[in-house]
Order: structure tokens, then sequence, then C-alpha cells
């Protein structure tokens, strides 16, 4: 009955239709979903693990305290830092203090250096940490 | 938010991995227990493996943002080495290393589904079995090396993940005794 198997062929096509179409609809929403997501992280990370503040950092160590100069000791205060030693030497050389985050743009009332290779962003005053 | 602005590499990197994982985690899912034979009936066999592709292909972006802004910021030494070739990075060798292993079989897996139907059905079943090697590898990064893990949150995603995937995978296998047969579905 070829009438009978053109419907056939048309109700199976319309199902590839709308199957496909259901991919299409679940894979933009989870793409948004995961871009909306990433955000909402990003901004919780940086709340949830800001680092520490200047005062925090001078309070919990000693003047002329180095800082984590090796990926292992940055590793073990959860922060990250430069691994070569010129970085570190560097970093050392510069500041009694030990920032275990990144370079922030915010004022702050006293400069740190950073644990990591001096970039133009080092230079500038922090007060928070991205890093953790 | 002033430290997510004042590095916003460095926050962009750990939510694109977490991100990145939660995705792995369910495209390893999808394909542990509905890809294949094992496909429910209510749903097109045909939608649920290009709901797989779409989401590892999704997610294979996302690592993608993760690494070009590990690579970009310069606060962590790993340079592009350490993308391809495992325990080079000189910042948590271990934990880097877990990660690259795991980009590294991501990549053949997504390279070899591309050419899936030059290389022969046989070839890619066998390659993408490596996928079951990228998941583990993936999660052990993120636990080793994120520096979120101390969260409790963050702990808590990273038992869901393995939750879902053992639950999934027991699934599969309850679905494969049912059906009396050992010969092996797709990954």
């Amino acid at each position: 009955m070829p009438h009978r198997t053109t419907d056939d062929a048309r109700n199976r096509v319309d199902a590839r239709d709308r199957g496909l179409r259901r991919v299409r609809t679940a894979t933009g929403w989870i793409t948004v979903a995961s871009a909306a997501g990433a955000v909402v992280l990003a901004g919780g990370y940086a709340q949830a693990l800001p680092g520490k503040t200047s005062a925090n950092s001078t309070q919990a160590k000693a003047p002329g305290t180095a800082a984590p100069a090796t990926p292992s000791a940055a590793a073990s205060t959860g922060a990250p830092a430069a691994g070569s030693s010129a970085a570190s030497t560097t970093a050392a050389t510069q500041t009694s203090t030990t920032p275990e985050s990144a370079p922030t743009t915010s004022s702050a009332p006293a400069l740190q250096a950073p644990a990591q290779a001096p970039t133009t962003a080092a230079t500038t005053a922090q007060t928070t940490s991205g890093g953790s | 938010m002033t430290a997510l602005l004042g590095n916003p590499l460095w926050f962009t990197t750990r939510a694109t991995g977490t991100i990145a994982l939660i995705l792995l985690t369910v495209t390893v899912v999808i394909g542990v227990a509905g890809a294949g034979r094992y496909a429910p009936s209510a749903v097109g066999r045909f939608e649920i493996n290009a709901l797989h592709r779409n989401l590892s292909l999704l997610c294979l972006a996302l690592l993608a943002v993760h690494l070009i802004t590990t690579l970009a910021d310069s606060y962590v030494p790993i340079g592009l080495g350490s993308v391809v070739v495992p325990f080079v990075s000189p910042y948590r060798t271990l934990g880097v290393a877990f990660g690259t292993v795991a980009f590294d079989l991501m990549l053949a897996v997504a390279l070899t589904s591309a050419a899936r139907l030059r290389m022969g059905l046989r070839r890619w079943k066998a390659v993408h079995y490596l996928a079951y090697a990228a998941w583990p590898a993936a999660v052990l990064h993120g636990f080793n090396t994120g520096t979120d893990s101390k969260l409790g949150i963050q702990q808590l995603l990273y038992v869901l993940c393995v939750v879902c995937v053992v639950v999934a995978g027991s699934w599969r296998l309850y679905r494969r005794a049912a059906a009396g047969g050992f010969a092996g579905g797709d990954a």
C-alpha cells in the first residue's frame, strides 16, 4: 500500500525532526547554563577564596619571611607561586611581606610584592588577592 | 568581587575547569548509561548520541578556555609544554600531570570520533574506551590542583560526580546482565 508507506515515512521524518529540535534546544540551554555557571562560579570563588589581605599577610608572617618560592611551598599554602628561582628571588628581594595571590587593582595602604614573576601589574598597590 | 576583577584570568581558569569537569561527567554518564544499545526506548537513540557528542564538544570548548586562561595568566608557571606533556609543569607537577593526561586522552577520543567512519568502528571503539581513563584523571586533576578543593561545596561536587558515574556504570552493568550478553556496548 504505497499511501500508507508514504505516511509512515513522513511520520519517521517528523519524529526525527522533533528529536533533532529537542537536542538543539537541550544543547542551547546547557551552553547557556555552562556560561552562566562559569560566571557565577568565578564570582563565588573570588568571594570564598579571595586570598589574604595585606593586613592578614603582615600579621600572619614575621617581617623578612620569604614568599613561597617553590610550587610545593605554594601548594602547601594553597597559593600559586612562581616556580622559577629568578622570579622568586626577585619577589623576595622586593618585599618582606608575603602575598599569596595575584595582584589586584584595588588601592591599599601598603605595597606588596607578588609571589610571581614581576609584571607591569605587579607594581600596583594591592590589598586582596585572587589566588588561593 | 574585587579579587575577581583584580585577576579575572585566574578565577576564569578555576570556574571553567569546574564546569568542564561537570560537563565531562554528564558526557560520561550519558555515554555509559544511555548511549548505544542501552538507550531508553522513550528517547531516540540518535538523540542521546547527538547530545553526547554536543556535550563533549562543549566540554572541549570550555577546556580550551581553561587552558588559554591558564597559559595567559602569568601567576602560575605553566608553559605550553605542560598542556600536552605530563610531568613537566613546575607547579603542582602531579596534579597538573593528571590534567594533561586527561586532556590528551580527550583529544584522542575527539579526533578519532571525528574520523570514525574512516578508521572503522572497532578501532574507534578501542580508542573511545580511553574516555574511561580521562574522567578519573580529570577528577584527580581537579582535586589535586584545584585550589578550591578545600571548600566543602567543591568537595561535595567531586563526590557527586563520582557517584553519578558509579551509578551510571552500575546501571549499565545491570542492563547488560539483564540482557544476558557480555558483548561490549558503546563507550
